[in-house]
């Protein structure tokens, strides 16, 4: 029997050639699209749960308030809050400490390798999570200050094992930028996954920060409740409810903090699973690799979007078919069939339709694979969709719900409606459709359609906010800007703002170099926060918070940062013992904060960052030091240099080689040793948008798919109806109807349900791109002509579609077709 | 084998009811050939589709073979319909996708007859019908006089009781129908209960009886000789 239905299944499929291939066309690509986002999915989901106790461990994070305002709100808190909390709170059964050393350069003798990321940790971090040693005792390697753990990665690098065996380094030394004091390998770990927030290639035992032979010694970094520079793991005994545990936190903030007495802000501690920090972070000071859970579920719902088109397509299909299959089921009805058993026949069908379909999906993701994989810029494979999630085994099993369900939908309704053809009228001819059938196939048409100007109107939205964010005044110009690295190897003293400032006097000699100047921070980067700020006539309890950076000679300049009020930093503002800086620049949200009445106001007033002084001797614009989705913040900027202040040069495009040449054999030659590298400015600050650009661009792509698959489902449908009325058309050409009418009859009953479809699709894209614009401070407004050019584009892309039957039902010889009757 | 009673069916739509049966009795006897003739909508596919299990009569009373069928529901009607009647249609209805054979061999698959039987007996049931050469081509690749024979064939595979021919001649020249007419003739004369709708006095000559139909009742019965 079954045999018999299969081969039923496959001549049909071979005897209407364009319509099976239209069929399982759109079937597949939507399950490949379908695919190719849920693995990525699964891979965003999949963030940190190779940690074996992922269930209990969890990240401390800390809203820090003043006067009533949040002005911190970040997984940085201070050094004693683990320590603390394991004391306190017997839940709480191990901690560690955190904290990130930057990109550093490791030397190994004569040989110096860039661009290592280095976290310091304390020892109980390697129990807590799960990055496996290769060489070394998990339970003490990092117990000893200066000792530190590579990852197979760097110990490849820096000591060339080729060979796989690690155990050799493990009690080698090595240098870590400046620092004098040798670091002793104890240990090489595997390479971090990529699926883990926390990315680093070298682990060096926390206690090196304060204790050892350390000769300045950073003592908050223990245990202390004043500064907040540190990120906290706890692990909770298994099975906690953490939200209990959280619940009790304003007592434990009162007990530590007093109010704001100790640190001066009033401090809200919670905890976030370790499950969550990968996709849920609006935090500031993030130091682990974060992914926006909007874009990830949003991204799920195109999928789901896609293939419910995709099966929608093939329920219309095969309906819109039955008709020439009702002869068939007659047949079969009298030879005996019974409904059960044309119900099964159909679904088989379905079933090979969609077996084979899913055969042709897995074929694409896998050609596609590479090219997919540039874009995301992750490698990713199919088997990430059997990966534990964030919710389990969550996103397999759905998928699996999903196919079978897909299958038995799409199967069981042609099904029904084939198998309730009354036989002897069917067999006789007298088919008609029933005007139920008929307005459930429109009202499909409708839904895909809407869906499908829905994402249109999407992709729109996510283009012009992307484009709008690109060119907005940043209030600074970043543009031709190459970025040198910090002669962070050179040791700092009284010598090198001298020596830095005839380096960028050196640097303009150059031709095509038009300045340099240096900063602590570059544009994009994240500033420091001053939490107790005020002028000098307000009373000692008023606090202000603002962000803080220091600036070379000529940064403003450079930059085309508007100077407001005042003037510019010159060399005797600077100093090398900071404590002997006085002037200061601020811009403008900080001279409004401070309750100045203009910038002109605010010069020569004094103002008191914690007990220090400053007169205020230049007011600058608001400019944006982050990108678009973050608002101005009141800034302060000290004349200060740093070795690790990185160097900003402008250049012009032309002979750009011979002008990196160039630059490079004068930083050679004044900061000996150091390592050059260089980058441009406006990838770097672009790299902000990475997230929304990959959101946009796959958006725009599977946007593509949707449409490319409704309209396969519209082609075939158009394909269908012209047949149906071939005898009509016949007869309206005899009568003298040209081919432009035949067209426009055709086409008329489409384009209306492309329309219907437009207004239910409006304002659920308007609803949610509204909010997906919400996470940007500056956005721009969703104006009519979005919706006005979404709907034009589907009206003529479904006119497009249609045409192709419609003209060529149009001028076929009308006696030809009338005389198939 | 066949005795209607009363038998009432009413077709309803929004706006109209049209009574397609209207208290029509009928009886035919085991090895009886009926032709039924009557006027375009006076019920005869009604009627066909009640007697042939395919439809449910709104009232009275319809014995199959002694048995009260009229409240049957679909799956007993189906499986009484796959054991005794074969069905002869104007238009042959075949399933264009199979081939000659496989859709003679359809009605066994469908009651359940074994691989290795059901080719025995199709290839029995072809020799028969003389279209054995015939066997692997398509339906579209045949005549229509071979065409129907085919569908004969498909009709009688199964042994049924009785055949219900729905204007069988009615696609066929006047020779390719003689030729069918005749194999119903046959079937008939070996035993098979006949029930045939036709417009065509020439082929109600075959039968034995003529009953004429107009507005869903039984108007007249012609006995022939």
């Amino acid at each position: 029997m079954i045999k018999n239905y299969f081969k039923t299944a496959w001549r049909n499929l071979w005897k209407n050639k364009t319509f099976s291939l239209i069929n399982i066309a759109g079937l597949a690509i939507g399950m490949a699209a379908c695919l190719l986002i849920l693995q990525y999915v699964s891979f965003k989901l999949s963030f940190d749960q190779f940690n074996k106790n992922a269930a209990d461990l969890y990240r401390v994070y800390n809203d820090r308030y003043q006067n009533g305002k949040l002005i911190q709100h970040g997984t940085i808190t201070y050094s004693a809050i683990g320590k603390a909390m394991q004391d306190d709170y017997p839940e709480v059964i191990n901690h560690a400490r955190v904290e990130p050393f930057g990109t550093v350069i490791i030397i190994n003798n004569e040989k110096k390798i860039g661009e290592q990321e280095v976290l310091a940790v304390d020892n109980s971090f390697l129990t807590m999570f799960t990055y496996p040693l290769i060489a070394g005792d998990v339970n003490s390697a990092l117990k000893d200050p200066y000792t530190l753990i590579l990852s197979q990665r760097s110990a490849e690098k820096i000591f060339d094992v080729k060979d796989g065996n690690f155990s050799k380094v493990v009690g080698r030394s090595v240098l870590m930028g400046t620092d004098s004091i040798p670091y002793k390998v104890t240990g090489v770990c595997k390479n971090v996954p990529e699926n883990s927030h926390l990315q680093f290639d070298i682990l060096a035992a926390y206690s090196t920060l304060y204790a050892g032979n350390n000769s300045n010694p950073y003592k908050e970094a223990d245990y202390d409740f004043t500064d907040s520079d540190f990120w906290h793991y706890i692990q909770l005994k298994h099975g906690t409810d953490y939200k209990k545990l959280q619940a009790k936190f304003p007592a434990f903030s009162q007990r530590h903090f007093q109010g704001t007495k100790v640190s001066g802000t009033d401090e809200k501690f919670y905890l976030q699973p370790l499950s969550k920090a990968h996709l849920y972070s609006d935090f500031e000071y993030e130091i682990g690799r974060t992914g926006s859970a909007t874009t990830v579920w949003g991204l799920l719902i195109i999928a789901a979007l896609i293939i419910v088109i995709a099966w929608v397509n093939y329920i219309n299909l095969a309906t819109a078919k039955s008709m020439e299959r009702a002869k068939e089921v007659g047949v079969r009805k009298v030879s005996g069939a019974t409904k059960q058993q044309l119900i099964r026949q159909f679904l088989s069908e379905s079933f090979m339709i969609n077996v084979i379909a899913l055969v042709l999906a897995l074929l694409m993701v896998t050609l596609v694979r590479r090219g997919f994989n540039n874009m995301i810029k992750y490698d990713l494979s199919l088997s990430y969709l059997f990966q534990k999630g964030l919710s389990g085994y969550n996103i397999t099993i759905a998928l699996i719900a999903l196919i079978i369900t897909g299958i038995l939908v799409s199967g069981f309704y042609p099904a029904f409606v084939l198998s309730s053809f009354k036989p002897i009228l069917v067999l006789k001819g007298k088919y008609t459709t029933s005007t139920k059938g008929i307005i459930l196939r429109k009202a499909l048409v409708v839904g895909q359609f809407a869906i499908t100007v829905a994402l249109i109107i999407g992709s729109f939205v996510v283009y012009r906010q992307i484009r709008f964010v690109n060119a907005q005044d940043l209030g600074m110009n970043i543009s031709q800007m190459l970025i040198i690295r910090p002669p962070e190897l050179t040791n700092w003293d009284s010598t090198f703002i001298n020596r830095e400032n005839t380096f960028t006097e050196e640097l303009k000699k150059i031709p095509h170099v038009q300045g340099a100047a240096t900063s602590w921070n570059l544009p994009g980067g994240e500033t420091g926060r001053s939490f107790n700020v005020r002028r000098v006539d307000q009373d000692s309890t008023v606090r202000f918070t603002m962000r803080h950076s220091g600036i070379s000679v000529g940064y403003l300049g450079l930059y085309k940062i508007k100077l407001l009020a005042g003037r510019d930093y010159t060399y005797t503002d600077f100093n090398p013992n900071f404590g002997n800086l006085h002037n200061i620049i601020l811009n403008e949200s900080a001279i409004k904060l401070l309750g100045f009445k203009s910038p002109q106001d605010a010069i020569g007033k004094t103002i008191i960052r914690w007990v220090k002084k400053w007169e205020i001797i230049g007011v600058i614009n608001d400019y944006h030091q982050k990108s678009l989705r973050y608002p101005v913040e009141p800034t302060m900027l000290f004349p200060a240099y740093s070795t690790n202040s990185p160097i900003s040069v402008k250049v012009q495009p032309k002979d750009l080689p011979a002008t990196i040449s160039q630059i490079k054999k004068k930083y050679d030659a004044f900061f000996p040793g150091n390592l050059f590298d260089y980058s441009f400015l406006d990838d770097r600050f672009n790299a902000q948008y990475a997230n929304d650009r990959l959101f946009g661009k796959v958006f725009a792509i599977f946007s593509g798919f949707a449409i490319f698959i409704a309209c396969l489902g519209l082609l075939g449908l158009s394909l269908f109806a012209t047949a149906q009325r071939t005898k009509e058309i016949g007869v309206r050409k005899v009568l003298g109807a040209s081919v432009t009418n035949i067209v426009a009859l055709l086409s008329k009953d489409f384009i209306k349900l492309v329309v219907i479809a437009f207004l239910i699709a409006s304002p659920v894209a308007w609803y949610i791109m509204h909010n997906w614009l919400q996470d940007f401070a500056y956005r721009i407004n969703i104006s009519w002509w979005i919706f006005f050019g979404a709907g034009l584009l589907a009206v003529l892309i479904a006119l497009f579609t249609i045409s192709f039957q419609a003209i060529r039902a149009a001028v076929a010889n009308p006696v030809k077709s009338l005389r198939t009757e | 084998m066949i005795k209607i009673t009363d038998l009432e069916k009413i077709y309803r739509t929004e706006e109209v009811e049209t009574v397609a049966l209207n208290k029509l009795s009928l009886e035919v006897k085991e090895g009886e050939f009926v032709a039924i003739m009557g006027p375009s909508g006076c019920g005869k596919s009604t009627l066909l589709n009640i007697v042939g299990l395919l439809d449910d009569p709104d009232s009275g009373s319809f014995k199959f073979n002694g048995i009260e069928v009229a409240k049957f529901n679909e799956r007993k009607r189906a499986d009484l319909r796959k054991r005794n009647i074969g069905f002869v249609f104007q238009s042959f209805n075949l399933i264009d996708e199979l081939t000659v054979f496989e859709n003679v061999e359809l009605p066994l698959i469908y009651t359940g007859v074994k691989s290795s039987e059901r080719k025995k007996r199709v290839e029995e049931v072809l020799d028969k019908m003389q279209i054995m050469h015939r066997r692997n081509h398509y339906p579209q690749q045949l005549s229509g006089g071979q065409q129907q024979r085919v569908a004969v064939a498909r009709a009688v595979v199964n042994r049924p009781k009785l055949i219900l021919a729905d204007e069988p001649t009615g696609n066929l020249d006047s020779h390719n129908g003689n030729e069918v007419m005749q194999l119903l003739t046959d079937l008939n004369e070996q035993g098979t209960t006949i029930v045939m709708v036709t417009h065509s006095e020439h082929d109600a000559r075959y039968s034995h009886r003529i009953v004429r139909m107009l507005d869903g009742q039984t108007v007249l019965e012609n006995i022939m000789v």
